[in-house]
């Protein structure tokens, strides 16, 4: 190895890094425009198809799999038409499994992003804005994906506000910074850029089903063996189910505290929905205890942050929607339980759209 | 902290920016030290102890060493650093393979035996760090070498992050004058070594990582693989390790480089070798020179006629096997290339020139895969099933499936990639380049390679040694 050169001045070091590290950022700037959705989880077919048909669709519905699984978009469609002015609404929904509020995020402003032209409501899952909202995920594609420099943003505060201690949430934000350096370097991506730029898609067949499904699927239609395993153990341990459903009853009696909670983020959304023309609705679907923050967000609504809150996870209102027959396991509908709840669901929405238009 | 996370990046250019600004110079040698022992508490900071400890010994040792004295008591210094240092490595890596290996045997002979094991992780880089340090206190007691007086240079000889836990196994005559010279930053060959760290990075991050996508399923259950399946999974997983290691080594070398200090060269192109002898001789040399000079040439070499020789050969070569771990798979995978190196030496095969030949080639390529396949499986009956296997005496489908021949279509790629990096074409292209388009092209090709590295954590496969 020799020497580079004798003269390296400091002067003449600084303009060869900058010129590495402006060759760096262009080159990732292109990397990153061609990389695509990561197709390792549902939600590359569901963007991709909803872009191709965004115009088509007057309400969406965000979250997770609790909202995947048990929003039927027909029967809210049947349900808008019945109980609304009789013009036939379409619903698509974007839920998808372990998706919480900054991946909702991510997703609900990519979405409008694409402007869609009839979009009037979009219905978001009411979840709290923790800062280990992608613990589960961590270091996979999918939190690097939605690593946008808005969500990082947003996460960073949701770090300042967390209990934990300053050396845990340097760690914290310093994940938040590594996921987004990640996305805009996109690591590990090249295998997708280099098969997106060949035209081979590996969501055809998903997207051929959400033609039509609108992003719904009843857990009873996965193929895999470990959901059928899942219901099996479902079934075999109701009492602990009903014993939970109690303990969501004193939960939600619980004074709610807004204490960490990001506040924000909320607004922000809210602000992103309507600047897109569309009135935003919360909900709180059927969903097991402990993974709601129920009594915060209802304070946020009764202290007018929320614009219009459903809250169905209640099984002294809504004992049905907590019967072993309409579940699959403990925290998700099965079919009939999914079409039960889609009405109810229809006719709340069908209600506060009449109270709009009387408005 | 591996070389290719992002955080590694920032601590080095902390390091980096440290180590050249600050005054006076003669400080700078602490700060490494500091340094290294922070990149190593980062893994595990509780076995600092250990290496603290190590440096202790030999430095005392090596100080005893150089005084003038009678034969005993040199050798009392020596003994007492051999068994302190392979004490320690034996404890922690080779401890519970005794004792369980022990126990088996008793245990067939129908004897009761119920085995104590220590339930104690293997600590990083231990193989590597003891080794070196004991090869600094056997050139002293040789004569070979002075003995440092400053403690600071000694524990920053063994503690030198680049090289602390994979190596290259540097000699103390090789580092430790190199602490007794100023070091200027306009001397370092900035080129060469941000050429080196971005070829290592794809070796590792691009091409190592990814061949484990195939490698790891087909050996964690070969029966249900085709043998050309277990074929390719082998040469895929020689691709692997070689570009994993080599890759490491060249981080290493880079970095140290980046730092002013010379590291040895580790690897030579060892698959384009013409037998297995001169594989060995490019293959992980730093280790394989410590095996010839501190063990075969003591044991006799070639010295004490041919039945001996080959003696000495197999039983380095187990040596070197056991080195790798604590199973018998890396002991049979050492018996294996003696045994093939002695038959190279009688045939006069391993004596000839080492100039490319296809077919010479072929059964070195040949013999390594095999042999990795017996390393890189769990366990000895796993290895012999895969063997058998490979060279069709096993039961199941022969034929590769369509997915493989992309494995296939990336091996040959690697081939001639590897042919040339041989021939020094990227090397010299890049040597060729005005500064400022090497750090425009240096700057963009980072950039394209970053994508295709592989997204998950996957530590250097020598770590585990």
């Amino acid at each position: 190895m020799s020497p580079l050169s004798s003269k390296l001045t400091f002067r003449t070091a600084v303009i060869r890094l900058l010129l590495g590290c402006g060759a760096f950022l262009i080159v990732a700037a292109v990397m990153y425009s061609l990389t695509p959705w990561p197709s390792d989880y549902g939600l590359k077919a569901k963007f991709e198809f909803f872009a191709e048909h965004k115009d088509d669709y007057d309400i969406l519905f965000f979250g997770s799999s609790v909202i995947y699984r048990s929003i039927v978009p027909e029967v809210i469609e049947d349900e808008l038409q019945l109980g609304g002015d009789g013009q036939r609404s379409r619903c698509f929904n974007f839920g998808n499994p372990g998706m919480r509020a900054f991946e909702t995020n991510h997703l609900l402003k990519e979405a409008l992003a694409l402007r869609p032209a009839r979009l009037r409501w979009v219905v978001v899952e009411a979840r709290h804005w923790q800062d280990s909202v992608f613990a589960e995920h961590a270091w996979t594609k999918r939190a690097a994906h939605w690593h946008s420099t808005d969500a990082l943003a947003l996460s960073l505060e949701s770090v300042r506000l967390s209990n934990a201690d300053s050396a845990e949430k340097i760690s914290m934000a310093a994940d938040h910074l590594l996921h987004w350096a990640w996305k805009h370097t996109a690591y590990g991506r090249g295998t997708d850029i280099v098969l997106s730029l060949l035209g081979i898609d590996d969501t055809q067949i998903e997207k051929e089903r959400l033609s039509a499904n609108s992003g719904y699927r009843a857990l009873e239609e996965e193929e895999d063996e470990q959901f059928a395993r899942r219901h099996a153990i479902f079934l075999e341990n109701q009492g602990k189910f009903e014993r939970g459903v109690a303990t969501l009853e004193r939960a939600n009696r619980k004074p709610g505290t807004l204490e960490g909670y990001n506040l924000k983020a909320l607004e922000s959304q809210v602000a992103a929905i309507r600047a897109a023309g569309a009135e935003p609705v919360y909900i709180i679907p059927p969903g097991p205890p402990g993974l709601v923050s129920e009594p915060a967000v209802l304070r946020l609504l009764q202290g007018g942050q929320i614009p219009a809150l459903f809250v169905y996870n209640d099984p002294v209102k809504f004992p049905r929607l907590y019967s072993v027959n309409l579940h699959f396991d403990s925290n998700h509908l099965n079919r009939a339980g999914a079409a039960y709840f889609s009405r109810i669901l229809g006719r709340d929405l069908a209600a506060l759209m009449s109270k709009r238009r009387s408005d | 902290m591996l070389f290719i996370e992002a955080r590694f990046v920032l601590f080095f250019a902390v390091i980096f920016g440290v180590h050249w600004l600050l005054r006076p110079r003669s400080w700078r040698k602490g700060w490494l030290l500091l340094s290294s022992y922070a990149f190593y508490a980062a893994w595990d900071w509780r076995f600092l102890s250990l290496i603290l400890f190590s440096t202790a010994t030999d430095y005392i040792a090596g100080s005893a060493l150089g005084r003038p004295g009678p034969v005993r008591g040199r050798r009392f210094w020596l003994t007492g650093s051999l068994v302190i240092n392979l004490g320690l490595l034996c404890t922690f890596k080779y401890f519970n393979f005794f004792i369980e290996s022990g126990a088996a045997l008793l245990q067939a002979l129908g004897l009761p035996a119920t085995p104590f094991t220590l339930q104690i992780v293997l600590p990083l880089g231990i193989s590597f760090y003891t080794f070196q340090s004991l090869s600094y206190t056997i050139d002293i007691y040789r004569g070979r070498f002075e003995p440092v007086r400053s403690p600071l240079d000694f524990a920053l000889f063994v503690g030198f992050f680049p090289q602390l836990v994979a190596g290259p196994i540097v000699r103390a005559s090789e580092f430790l004058p190199q602490l007794a010279v100023k070091r200027r930053l306009g001397d370092v060959p900035f080129r060469a070594c941000l050429t080196l760290f971005l070829f290592g990075f794809i070796k590792k991050a691009c091409i190592a990582d990814h061949c484990a996508l195939y490698v790891d399923p087909v050996f964690a259950s070969p029966d249900s693989f085709s043998m050309l399946s277990q074929w390719l999974a082998a040469s895929l997983y020689a691709v692997q390790v070689y570009c994993d290691f080599s890759g490491y080594s060249d981080m290493a070398i880079a970095t140290a480089g980046l730092l002013g200090y010379r590291l040895p060269e580790n690897f030579n192109f060892p698959y384009l070798a013409s037998s297995l002898t001169f594989c060995w001789r490019r293959w992980h040399m730093t280790l394989t020179r410590w095996f010839r000079d501190y063990l075969y040439i003591p044991l006799g070499g070639s010295r004490r006629g041919r039945a001996r020789t080959y003696a000495n050969m197999i039983a380095v070569f187990v040596l070197c096997g056991l080195w790798h771990g604590a199973s018998w798979n890396y002991v049979v995978f050492g018996l294996f290339h003696g045994v093939f190196l002695v038959l190279e030496q009688m045939t006069g095969f391993g004596r000839s020139r080492d100039s490319w030949h296809p077919l010479k080639n072929l059964y070195t390529l040949a013999v390594w895969i095999t042999a990795l396949a017996i390393f890189r499986t769990s366990d000895l009956a796993a290895a012999f099933g895969m063997v058998r296997d490979m060279f069709g005496f096993g039961h199941g489908a022969i034929l590769l499936n369509g997915t493989d021949f992309v494995w296939v279509g990336l091996l040959l790629g690697f081939g001639l990639v590897q042919t040339a990096m041989y021939l020094k074409i990227f090397h010299r292209q890049m040597g060729a380049l005005p500064v400022w388009a090497f750090s425009l092209i240096y700057g963009a090709s980072f950039a394209l390679v970053l994508p295709f590295a592989n997204a998950g954590y996957t530590p250097f496969i020598y770590f585990q040694f």
